[in-house]
Formats: structure tokens, C-alpha cells, sequence
């Protein structure tokens, strides 16, 4: 029988024509489910920066004067330590879809006609979620510590969470290809060791980058964290910054939307269950 | 009958070295159970990754409900259901979201859902436990739930992927029941892999016998039992004893005799008579016998001559089935 044949003998009668990002909010719901559900990985999500914060931060003596820094070094490592939990609740994030690949989960989604596009942006987006939940916490407590917001304006909160919502979606994306292209949870344990740690240290997170040698400084200005960063800073704390706020979130949002359309455009040819 | 599967030549090569599947070709009418058995590691599993659109095919083509597996993928996935091996059910949700989740995931409208909910539930029995979480479940319920939440879409070809491993007896019958019912009422076309001979015997309309990646078999139960042309006696001797091929081939009603080390597998017209001629063609032969069988046909037979792996991987005894091992004339 020809194809045009059997074409004919079954019209489009009984399959509806879907719209473009059905099943998405489903997809979404659900991975946020798996989130808030369980009070204990809730929990221990939020309790991890506060671990930070609470030991590196007050580990050193707020009298070392950092070159670069004014104001405490107190409040500059709070702030860069926002991009930090946002960096690592991120990356982490491609654990989740490892684990849907590993129990089969994932393979009956993928034969139902939910796009492509829609399943890795639902674990991107709702890892965003989580990690501007951590990221929000760690700033309360942050305060309560002792930070203390010189440049604090509601304009500024919001660039702030803007910044890093776009670095959460630029890291998020990029691991959410990263675990449907991996074979195990193993491997993608790697990768993540592999670019987090390399990503948090080479970056104005801990130290301004003016304190830096020269070749960190040319490699941190090519970390999207930086200018996270360096956007929080000058929006919370009235740092100088490295360029202006608006550039921040340009770069940013250049990042973030770059990877999410590489991640969906890498998912339609790429995944199989 | 119009075909709600059509394979042309399909085949898949995995990193350019594995022939996974070669040039399959074959049709499913709309309305028919069709089995689809083969050996672990025989390409059954590629080929329904193929033609449920997780797989694309290196080459070939082939169309579910009329579409194309590769270019109208979105097509086939909204018109087919799936039933994997896995439970994926979310344990923490209950019955009636879990279905819901997979009718938003395939686009049906909430109105519609809500119509076809109470139906999918009561024709898997579990209206009264849809309210609860799935984690309080029994096995078969589980799958059962999986079995609603493949047809929430109401799709006209469901693919089953061993629907019914591991499962109890009243569970396994059950799911049949279902399965046949839905093509009863709904002239669903069922596409069923199964390592259950009796499952494919009792439910499948035609079987299709996969090995090494091709098609070894594409015929009615009845058919494929059949070309075995007659009873079986199986025949198993002492070490040392010399080749006695030649001598059980002489005796009357023998058709073939297939030897494989120590053991003979003989097909005759009248398996008691001949069973007890050929051990005394043996005995005159100077042989000893330690065992014989002898056997009706069944599909597990036919299978096994289509698929030969009885003596090849594992011991020939795990690899009969009970009932074939009822008629024990000499003991060790």
C-alpha cells in the first residue's frame, strides 16, 4: 500500500491538532511536584545555603580588607554567594532527569506527542524555580547574618533576581541536556564536578577579579556567574561594577535564552529514551 | 482491510556495526492482535522503539495509523498508546491524576478527559480505587492503571510491551480480557511483544517469530504449530553412545530427526506409537536412552524450531515448559 494510500484511508479524523506547547504545564507541575512534595528534600535544598553562608561566610574576620571591596567582605561574599546556590541548585538539576531516563519515566513521556521543545524547557523552567527559591532564602538569611544592603532599592531586588533567574536558566538548560545525553548518572556526576567547581572559583563569586592574576581575570570575564554577580553587587550593595547593570542582564539574558534555544533545538534530534 | 502498521524494510544499525534489525517488512490490519515474539536481544525492542518514535530507523519505512514513524512522528505518538514494561506511575498521586497527567501529556482536552475517565477506569476495574494514591496499589492494579492511562488518548493502535511480566494468573487473564474487549468494541489494533507462549497462543491473531534481527516467522498460531508437521519426541541418550540419526530416521512414522549433542528432536505422525518404535530401534542400535519426552505440538514448539535457541544457551530442561515433560516413559 502506498503512503498516500493509507493517508487517505485515515484522515486527520480523531487527532486534533495540538498547539505548540501542550503538556507543558503538566511536565512542569510535575517536576515541581517532586520538589515540594518531599519536605525533607525541600528542606535540606534550603538549609544548604545557609550552611554556606553561615561557615564560610563568618569564617573569616570581617576586619581582612579585600582589595577591591568596600563595605565588608562579609556583604561581598553574601551576594556572590546567591549565584553560588543558584550555580549548584542548577547543575544538580540534571540529576532529576538522569533519574527519569534510569526508572523508564521518561521514555513513556517521550511516546506521548508532548514536544521535545516542552520537556527539557519544563525540567529547565522548573529547575529556575528551585533554584530562585534557594536563592531567596540564602539572601534572608544572609541578612539576618549581617549583610547589609547599602544600594538597596525595589528596582534593584528585582535586577537582581532577574540576573540570576537568567543565569538559572542558561545553567539549568545546558544540564538538562546534559542528563538526557547521558548514559548514567555517573557520567553526568562528572560533568557537573567537571564545569561547577571551575565555574564558582573562576569568577568574582569569592574574590573581586581585580585581585586576581591576569589570565583568571580574561577567563572569569567570559563566566556568566561573574556578571551575575556583578550585577547583584552593584544593585544591593552599590559596588562599582565591571560594566553597567543593563550590560549585566544583556549577557545574561544572551546566555540564557542562547542555551535554552540550543537545548530545545539539541532535543528534537537528539533524545532517545 | 486497510493496515494500521505497515514496515517496509525497515532496519536499524547501532553505531555502524550491530545489525540490529534487517529488512523488516510486514503489515498489521486494523482490528488485529498481533503478536510479536523473538529471543531477548532479537531486535523486538528496536523495532518497537522504531515505530513508537524513540528510535529512528537507518533505513526503511514504515507508517502507524496511516502516518510516517519519521516525519509525522508527532502524528503517530498522538494515535498510538503505550504500554512499556516499566510502572511509571507516580506512586504519590492518585489513579485519577496519574491519568490525567497522560491525557494533558497527549493533548486531550479536559472536557473530554473528564467523559472518558470513568469509562478507561471502570473498564480496568479500578473506579473504586482511582481516588486513592497509587503507592497503596497492588501490582496488578498498577498495571492496570498503566493499561488506562495508554488509552486515554483513545488511540488506534496500543502497543503493549510485555503488559502482563511478572504478574499473577487472575491478573494476566484479566488484562486479556481487557485487551480483548477493547478490540471487540473499539476495533483497537494491538501490537503485543510477550515471552508468554500461551499469552500469544490464546490472544494473538497472527505471531510474528523475530530472531537475529529478522523475520523468522509470520503466521496464525494454528499455521506456525502446524509446520512442525506432527508430534514430537524428544530423546535424550547416554554419553558414549554412537550417532543413531541414521537408525531413528529408518523407523516408520519418523518424518525429521534434528540431533544436538546427546539429544534428538524427532518429529512423527503418532507420537506414542512412534516413541515406543524408536526406543526399541535405539536399544536393537546398541544405545541407551535416559530420557524421552513426547509431545504435542504447541507454540512454544514452533517457536523453538523457528528460533533453535533451546540447546544453544541454556540447559534443554529449564527451557520446555511444564507440560511438555508430562510424558516421562524412562526415568535416569
Amino acid at each position: 500500500m502506498s503512503e498516500s494510500a493509507t493517508r487517505r484511508a485515515y484522515p486527520t479524523h480523531g487527532t486534533p491538532t495540538l498547539g505548540p506547547i501542550h503538556g507543558f504545564a503538566a511536565m512542569f507541575m510535575r517536576q515541581l511536584r517532586a520538589w515540594y512534595r518531599d519536605p525533607v528534600f525541600l528542606l535540606l535544598g534550603l538549609i544548604q545555603p545557609v550552611v554556606w553562608i553561615g561557615l564560610y561566610g563568618k569564617s573569616f574576620p570581617s576586619s581582612v580588607a579585600i582589595p577591591g571591596v568596600s563595605g565588608g567582605y562579609f556583604s561581598f561574599l553574601a551576594v556572590g554567594m546567591v549565584s553560588f546556590v543558584v550555580l549548584f541548585s542548577s547543575v544538580f538539576g540534571g540529576m532529576a532527569v538522569v533519574f527519569d531516563k534510569q526508572l523508564g519515566h521518561l521514555k513513556r513521556i517521550l511516546v506521548t506527542s508532548v514536544s521535545r521543545g516542552s520537556i527539557v524547557m519544563s525540567y529547565t523552567l522548573a529547575n529556575v524555580v528551585k533554584s530562585l527559591a534557594q536563592a531567596v532564602v540564602l539572601l534572608a538569611v544572609a541578612v539576618v547574618l549581617g549583610l547589609t544592603l547599602t544600594g538597596f532599592t525595589p528596582l534593584g531586588l528585582a535586577a537582581t533576581f532577574t540576573a540570576e533567574a537568567l543565569l538559572a536558566l542558561g545553567l539549568s538548560a545546558l544540564f538538562t541536556v546534559a542528563g538526557l545525553l547521558s548514559k548514567s548518572s555517573s557520567v553526568l556526576l562528572a560533568v557537573m564536578n567537571f564545569v561547577a567547581l571551575p565555574l564558582m572559583f573562576a569568577s568574582n563569586s569569592l574574590f573581586p577579579v581585580d585581585a586576581m592574576p591576569g589570565w583568571i581575570q580574561g577567563v572569569s570575564k567570559l563566566n556568566p556567574m561573574t556578571y551575575a554577580n556583578d550585577a547583584a553587587r552593584q544593585a544591593l550593595l552599590g559596588s562599582p561594577g565591571i560594566v553597567s547593570v543593563p550590560v549585566d542582564l544583556a549577557i545574561l539574558a544572551a546566555f540564557g535564552f542562547g542555551l535554552s534555544l540550543l537545548s530545545i533545538f539539541v532535543s528534537r534530534r537528539q533524545i532517545t529514551a | 482491510m486497510p493496515s494500521m502498521v505497515a514496515v517496509q524494510n525497515l532496519s536499524k544499525v547501532y553505531d555502524h556495526s550491530v545489525l540490529a534489525v534487517q529488512n523488516l517488512s510486514f503489515e498489521v490490519s486494523e482490528g488485529e492482535i498481533f503478536g510479536f515474539l523473538g529471543p531477548n536481544g532479537a531486535g523486538k525492542s528496536t523495532t518497537i522503539g522504531m515505530l513508537t518514535t524513540l528510535l529512528k530507523p537507518t533505513s526503511g519505512t514504515a507508517q502507524v495509523a496511516g502516518y510516517d514513524i519519521v516525519e509525522e512522528a508527532s502524528l503517530v505518538r498522538q494515535a498510538t498508546g503505550v504500554v512499556l514494561q516499566d510502572n511509571t506511575a507516580d506512586p504519590q498521586m492518585t489513579g485519577y491524576e496519574n491519568l490525567l497527567f497522560f491525557a494533558d501529556l497527549q493533548g486531550v482536552p479536559r472536557s473530554v478527559f473528564q467523559e472518558r475517565a470513568p469509562e478507561l477506569l471502570a473498564l480496568v476495574e479500578l473506579s473504586d480505587a482511582a481516588g486513592r494514591s497509587v503507592r497503596g496499589y497492588s501490582g496488578g492494579m498498577k498495571r492496570r492503571l498503566e493499561l488506562a492511562c495508554g488509552l486515554v488518548n483513545e488511540p488506534k493502535v496500543l502497543f503493549l510491551d510485555e503488559p502482563t511480566l511478572g504478574l499473577d494468573v487472575q491478573t494476566r487473564s484479566a488484562v486479556w480480557k481487557y485487551i480483548r474487549k477493547l478490540r471487540e468494541e473499539r476495533r483497537l489494533t494491538v501490537f503485543l511483544t510477550t515471552h508468554y507462549m500461551e499469552e500469544a497462543d490464546g490472544l494473538c491473531d497472527r505471531i510474528a517469530i523475530i530472531d537475529h534481527g529478522r523475520m523468522a516467522a509470520l503466521d496464525s498460531s494454528e499455521n506456525l504449530k502446524e509446520r512442525l508437521g506432527g508430534d514430537l519426541v524428544e530423546l535424550e541418550v547416554k554419553s558414549g553412545t554412537s550417532d543413531l540419526t541414521s537408525s531413528i530416521r529408518a523407523t516408520p512414522g519418523v518424518v525429521t530427526v534434528v540431533r544436538q549433542n546427546s539429544i534428538y528432536r524427532i518429529t512423527t505422525r503418532n507420537g506414542e506409537r512412534s516413541a515406543v518404535a524408536i526406543l526399541d530401534g535405539v536399544r536393537n542400535a546398541g544405545g541407551s536412552v535416559s530420557r524421552i519426552l513426547v509431545s504435542k505440538p504447541s507454540l512454544a514448539d514452533a517457536y523453538l524450531e523457528v528460533t533453535g535457541r533451546a540447546f544453544r544457551d541454556e540447559s534443554s530442561d529449564s527451557n520446555l515448559p511444564q507440560f511438555l515433560r508430562r510424558t516421562f516413559l524412562e526415568g535416569q
